[in-house]
């Protein structure tokens, strides 16, 4: 019986040293050189990557700006009306104090943030769930985007629950 | 000027927006991120296209680069997560005739057939290889990373961990299970293998 098994383990080894020996004597691939031409479609792309990315973040602004504008005169009356009441303000100001943003947080850590960088398309991101774990820790599902079209962004956004190849999760925890 | 010391001064430098910085940056780092992405795509055109495309995003990330891990490393990660984008598009429009036109790849990458002294020989070894790369295909993408990175690109444990982002015993005990899941897939999928 012992025999067996030590016959079994031998050919178990043989068998993975033949895959490594295999896989190590596999030809390493020549790379093809960049041409010059190659280098400026690289920098092109990314420049031209970046000017969108501007673009979509100042729509954002814009229509921040606008939801606000529109919004102020009934935040005027709620804000007065909170005013009155000072607990309120109290309880307000305590709950800002506390006020914690896990991914802030998380990407204040060099490493976490190089994660989310390299995983990012070029087209930016949106947090989709934060996650709390029992053990203190955060799982972050983030959807990356795939255009620079702030609408077909949307669109996918609102999809990515049936089309999920976009959206990663990422762990962190606080460290010590 | 050692390798990092010399990337450093690259990277400062293409942060600035000195693009001739910026390529030789990716002219110094080319044949290993090229190297990897053909382990994932094992054709030179895709892993043309996911090395240039890594490139595009090094470009946009590089001023998020903390010098924590080594840029190398880093730069691996992206190749890596570019390939794994390729691939999910590409699985919808695969083909029938892949096994075959893999084959082909293999015989074309091990070089010209008149250099063997048995051609047949180098036919043979080009179509285990096939099979071989068609079971690392199979593995789960944790288990296939270690063993692209270490069997294949012969990275050091140091480097994988920094590259995944995962201690080095978590390395060990992967590349471990990978090997034991490879054996498995190649004696299920192709009985003669060991033979």
């Amino acid at each position: 019986m012992n025999n067996q098994n030590h016959n079994n383990s031998t050919c178990e080894q043989q068998e993975i040293a033949q895959i490594e020996s295999m896989m190590r004597s596999a030809r390493k691939p020549a790379a093809p050189s960049l041409s010059d031409g190659d280098m400026k479609r690289i920098v092109c792309t990314a420049q031209s990557r970046k000017r969108s990315s501007y673009q979509k973040r100042a729509g954002a602004c814009v229509a921040a700006l606008v939801i606000g504008f529109v919004a102020l005169p009934y935040n005027e009356p709620i804000q007065q009306a909170t005013m009155k009441n000072t607990a309120d303000n109290i309880q307000c100001g305590a709950r800002l104090d506390s006020y914690f943003d896990p991914f802030a947080a998380a990407m204040s850590d060099e490493e976490f943030a190089d994660l989310i960088s390299a995983a990012d398309l070029g087209y930016g991101y949106e947090v989709v769930e934060i996650i709390e774990e029992e053990d203190g820790s955060f799982t972050f599902v983030l959807y990356f985007y795939t255009d620079s079209d702030s609408v077909s962004n949307l669109n996918a956004l609102r999809t990515a629950e049936s089309d999920p190849q976009n959206l990663r999760s990422f762990h962190w925890k606080i460290s010590d | 000027m050692a390798d990092e010391q010399r990337y450093e001064h690259l990277i400062q430098l293409a942060v600035r927006g000195d693009t001739v910085a910026f390529e030789e940056l990716i002219r110094l780092c080319h044949s290993k991120a090229y190297a990897v992405a053909f382990r994932y795509m094992k054709n030179e055109q895709d892993a043309m296209d996911v090395v240039q495309e890594t490139y595009v995003r090094l470009f946009l990330k590089l001023k998020t680069f903390s010098y924590k891990s080594r840029f190398e490393t880093w730069l691996i990660r992206i190749v890596i997560n570019c390939c794994y984008d390729a691939l999910r598009k590409q699985k919808k429009e695969r083909c029938v005739g892949e096994d075959v036109s893999e084959v082909i790849d293999f015989i074309e990458e091990a070089g010209p057939l008149g250099e063997y002294e048995h051609p047949e020989q180098a036919v043979i070894l080009a179509e285990r290889q096939a099979v071989l790369q068609r079971a690392v295909d199979a593995l789960v993408p944790d288990h296939r990373d270690v063993i692209i990175l270490r069997e294949y690109e012969q990275y050091s444990y140091e480097e994988i961990a920094d590259i995944l982002n995962v201690s080095q015993g978590t390395v060990k005990s992967r590349i471990h299970r990978a090997k034991q899941a490879l054996r498995i897939i190649l004696m299920e999928q192709n009985p003669d293998f060991f033979v």
